[in-house]
C-alpha cells in the first residue's frame, strides 16, 4: 500500500470538536510525484482534508478523525513527527506566513530552526529555493514591502528549502495577478519535475491543467474522483474570454479625482500619479492591473481613507470599502445583526437578495466560523443593503468558488449603485460586464476598452 | 481620527527594513536603551528630556532614514499630550504643576520615540541570537521575532478595521472586535507555519545565529560616543 502510495486514505471521516463530520468516508490515494487538484465549493471540507492529511487535525486543530490513513508510510493522528518534517505547507493567506523582516532569513528559518548551522550551506540552499522559484532577486528583499506574487514566491520558497516529499497548497493563487500566478505555476511545474508530490486545493483547477494527474471533487464531504475537471464542472464558467466591456455608465457622478497622486509615508515615490477619473452611478467598473500596481491604494483613495498626496477627491455618496481580508468588514456577531443594526426592518426585496446570494441558512451563524467564500459574499451583501454608494470592493473573488461568482456577479450586475472592483479575475469581469475597465500600471490609470 | 493617527503612526515607525537597519551591535544598542530610559525616568526637568530627545536621533543619522524619526516622535504625541492634561486637570495648576506635566510628556515621547526607532533600527533575528546568548527560555528568541512582526502588522489591521467602520458608521469599540478577530485568524497562520518549522521530532537543537552578520564596528563606535555624550549632558544639567 505505501510502496505505491505517498497519501492513502479509506472511509475517512474528520470533523472539528463535536460539530457535524466536514469530511464523510473519504477515499482517495496520491501515488509519489503525482499532482493532485482538490476542488469544491466553499465550505466543501478542501481545507479541513489538507489539514488532516498535513497532520493538523488533531494535533493543531482539535478534531476528530476515523478512519484509515497513511501518509509517507506513517499515521498522521498518531504519529505526526515523523511526517512534518517531510512536507511542506502553504496556506491562502501568504502573508500571515512571513515571520521574519528579510526574505533570506524567511527562506532560513526552516533551516535554522532544523538545527543546520553552516551558513555557507544555508545560503546555498536559499539561493537554490529562490531560484527554483524564479526569485533570486528577492534574496536581501523587505518581506514587509512585497507584492502579494513575491509574498507567495518567498512562502514557497521557505517551504520547498527543506526539501519536502509532499507539497500541500491550498488555494494559493488566491490574491495573485495573471503574471504571478504563471510564475507559480511553472514553479509547481518544476517541482514535480523534481519528483515533489503536489496536492492543491483550488477554484482555479484549469490553471493546473497541464500537469495535473488526478482531481478529487469535495461535494458536501463526499470525495469522488474525476478525470478531468471539465467532466464534472460547468465547462461554460471556465471557457471565457475576457470581452471588451459594453459602456452602460448612465447615472450622476458619485466619485471623482482630479490630478490625484498619492505616496506612503516614508516613501519617495508616488504609488498613484494624475489620477484623473470619475465614477458615475448605476454603473459596475472594475480596475486591473499587476500585483502592487496600486489597486487596494486607489480604492482607499476613492473611499476617503486616505487622503491624496496632492491633487483632490470628491465623494458624492456615503462611500464603503470592502478590504481584501473580509474579516476586517464584519463589526457584529453575525450576519443578521450586521444587516439588521442599521435597518428599521429587513424587506421582502432584502430577503430575495440574501435568498439570490445563498446566505439565508448562515444569517444567524457566527461570522467567525463562516468560510472565506462566504465571508466575501456577506461583506458585499452588507454593502448593498444598505444606503452606502459608491461600493468599493477588493478582490471579490479570491477564495470563492465558480459558482458563487456567478451569483456574485449577478448581483453586483443588477444593483443600481457605482460598484468600483479591483480584481485580477478575467472570468468574473467577463460575468459582471463591467461599464469601464481601467488598467493601473507605474500609478497611473488608463481606459482598458471601451 | 486621533486612533487612527496613533494606529498609522506606529504601524509606519515599528517596520523594519533595511534601509532603517543601523548595524550597530544590538548588546550595546539593548544596554544604552535601557539607560536612555532609567535617566528619562530619574530626571525630572524638561530641558533634560529635551535633551534625550536626541538620542533616538542617532540611529537615524546612522541608517539614514530621517523621515523614521519625526513618525516616531508623531505617534506618542497624542497619548502624551493626554496624559498630561490629565496631570494637569488633577493638579493646582501652579507653575511647578506645569513643569511636572511637561516633563511627563516629554517623558513620554522620549521613551516611546527611543523604543520605536529601537525597533525600526533592529534585527530581530539579532535580538533573538542575543537572548540566546543570554540564556533565557526557548521561548523568549522565537517570541521576539514574532514580536517583531506583529507589531506594525497589529497597527495595520487596527487602522484598516477602524476607517472600515468608521465608514460603515460603527463606533471604534466596534472596530475593535474586528481587529481582534482578524488578528486571531492571522495569529492562527502564524502558529500553523511555525508548526511546520518546529513541531518535536522534525526540530533539534538550534540556534538562531544571524545568517548575514551586518553590525559594523564603526557604526557601534559612533553610537556610543553619540549616545554617551548625550547621556553626559543630561548628567552634567542635573547640577
Amino acid at each position: 500500500m505505501y510502496r505505491d502510495n505517498v497519501v492513502y486514505v479509506d472511509n475517512l471521516w474528520v470533523r472539528y470538536d463535536e460539530s457535524e463530520w466536514i469530511l464523510k468516508n473519504i477515499s482517495m490515494s496520491i501515488k509519489r510525484g503525482e499532482t493532485v487538484l482538490v476542488v469544491g465549493r466553499n465550505g466543501s471540507g478542501k481545507t479541513t482534508l489538507l489539514r488532516t492529511l498535513s497532520t493538523q487535525i488533531p494535533h493543531l486543530y482539535h478534531g476528530e478523525v476515523k478512519g484509515s490513513i497513511n501518509v509517507l508510510g506513517y499515521n498522521p493522528v498518531r504519529e505526526p513527527g515523523k511526517i512534518v518534517s517531510r512536507i511542506g505547507y502553504v496556506g491562502h493567506d501568504l502573508e500571515s506566513q512571513i515571520l521574519t523582516p528579510f526574505v533570506y532569513e524567511e527562506v532560513g528559518l526552516p533551516l535554522v530552526l532544523h538545527s543546520l548551522r553552516k551558513t555557507s550551506i544555508i545560503m546555498e540552499k536559499i539561493y537554490k529555493a529562490l531560484e527554483l522559484v524564479n526569485g533570486e532577486d528577492l534574496v536581501y528583499r523587505d518581506t514587509f514591502r512585497l507584492s502579494s506574487g513575491d509574498t507567495a514566491k518567498t512562502v514557497i520558497a521557505s517551504n520547498i528549502v527543506r526539501e519536502p516529499e509532499i507539497l500541500f497548497l491550498d488555494e494559493p493563487t488566491a490574491f495573485l495577478d495573471k503574471v504571478s500566478r504563471r510564475v507559480l505555476v511553472s514553479t509547481l511545474m518544476s517541482l514535480r519535475d523534481k519528483g515533489v508530490t503536489l496536492v492543491i486545493a483550488t477554484h482555479n483547477p484549469w490553471l493546473y491543467m497541464d500537469f495535473i494527474d488526478k482531481v478529487y471533487l469535495i461535494e458536501d464531504g463526499v470525495v469522488s474522483k474525476v478525470n478531468r475537471v471539465y467532466d464534472r464542472l460547468n465547462r461554460s464558467v471556465y471557457s471565457r474570454n475576457m470581452s471588451k466591456p459594453t459602456y452602460r455608465s448612465r447615472g450622476s457622478v458619485v466619485v471623482k479625482t482630479r490630478d490625484a497622486w498619492f505616496k506612503y509615508p516614508r516613501s519617495k515615490d508616488y504609488v498613484l500619479k494624475s489620477i484623473d477619473v470619475s465614477f458615475k452611478d448605476n454603473s459596475v467598473y472594475v480596475i486591473i492591473g499587476l500585483n502592487g500596481s496600486g489597486k487596494t491604494t486607489l480604492l482607499k483613495m476613492l473611499s476617503g481613507i486616505y487622503k491624496p498626496s496632492r491633487g483632490r477627491v470628491e465623494v458624492y455618496g456615503k462611500p464603503i470599502y470592502i478590504p481584501q481580508d473580509p474579516r476586517i468588514f464584519f463589526t457584529y456577531e453575525t450576519l443578521y445583526k450586521e444587516i439588521a443594526v442599521r435597518k428599521d426592518r429587513i424587506s421582502r426585496e432584502d430577503w430575495l437578495i440574501i435568498e439570490k446570494m445563498g446566505l439565508r441558512e448562515y444569517m444567524d451563524y457566527p461570522i467567525a466560523r463562516l468560510s472565506y467564500g462566504c465571508l466575501r459574499k456577506s461583506a458585499i451583501l452588507v454593502a448593498l443593503l444598505h444606503n452606502y454608494n459608491p461600493i468599493l470592493i477588493d478582490e471579490p473573488t479570491a477564495g470563492v468558488d465558480r459558482e458563487s461568482m456567478v451569483e456574485l456577479a449577478g448581483i453586483v450586475k443588477s444593483t443600481r449603485k457605482c460598484v468600483v472592483i479591483a480584481t485580477h479575475d478575467d472570468y468574473f469581469i467577463d460575468m459582471v460586464n463591467p461599464s469601464r475597465i481601467y488598467w493601473l500600471e507605474d500609478g497611473c490609470l488608463v481606459k482598458y476598452g471601451v | 481620527m486621533v486612533f487612527r493617527f496613533i494606529y498609522r503612526e506606529l504601524s509606519i515607525s515599528t517596520i523594519v527594513s533595511r534601509k532603517s537597519i543601523d548595524s550597530v551591535n544590538v548588546f550595546i544598542k539593548s544596554t544604552i536603551l535601557l539607560t536612555v530610559i532609567i535617566a528619562s525616568i530619574i530626571y525630572n526637568n524638561p530641558l533634560q528630556q529635551l535633551v534625550l530627545l536626541l538620542y533616538p536621533l542617532c540611529s537615524i543619522i546612522l541608517s539614514r532614514d530621517y523621515r523614521l524619526y519625526i513618525h516616531s516622535l508623531k505617534a506618542p504625541l497624542i497619548p502624551a499630550m493626554l496624559v498630561s492634561s490629565l496631570y494637569l486637570v488633577f493638579s493646582r495648576l501652579e507653575y511647578a504643576d506645569i513643569l511636572a506635566a511637561f516633563n511627563i510628556g516629554l517623558r513620554i515621547i522620549v521613551i516611546a520615540s527611543s523604543i520605536l526607532v529601537y525597533i525600526a533600527t533592529t534585527n530581530p533575528i539579532h535580538l533573538a541570537y542575543l537572548f540566546e546568548k543570554l540564556r533565557l527560555p526557548k521561548w523568549a528568541p522565537l517570541s521576539t521575532i514574532l514580536t517583531w512582526r506583529l507589531i506594525p502588522y497589529t497597527m495595520r489591521v487596527a487602522d484598516e478595521a477602524y476607517v472600515v467602520s468608521r465608514l460603515k458608521g460603527d463606533s471604534l469599540w466596534r472596530s475593535l472586535v474586528s481587529t481582534t478577530a482578524t488578528l486571531l485568524v492571522r495569529a492562527d497562520s502564524l502558529v500553523q507555519t511555525l508548526y511546520f518549522y518546529t513541531t518535536e521530532s522534525s526540530v533539534g537543537d538550534y540556534t538562531l545565529k544571524p545568517l548575514v552578520s551586518n553590525w559594523s564596528r564603526v557604526n557601534t563606535i559612533a553610537y556610543v560616543l553619540y549616545s554617551s555624550t548625550v547621556l553626559l549632558l543630561v548628567y552634567l544639567l542635573s547640577f
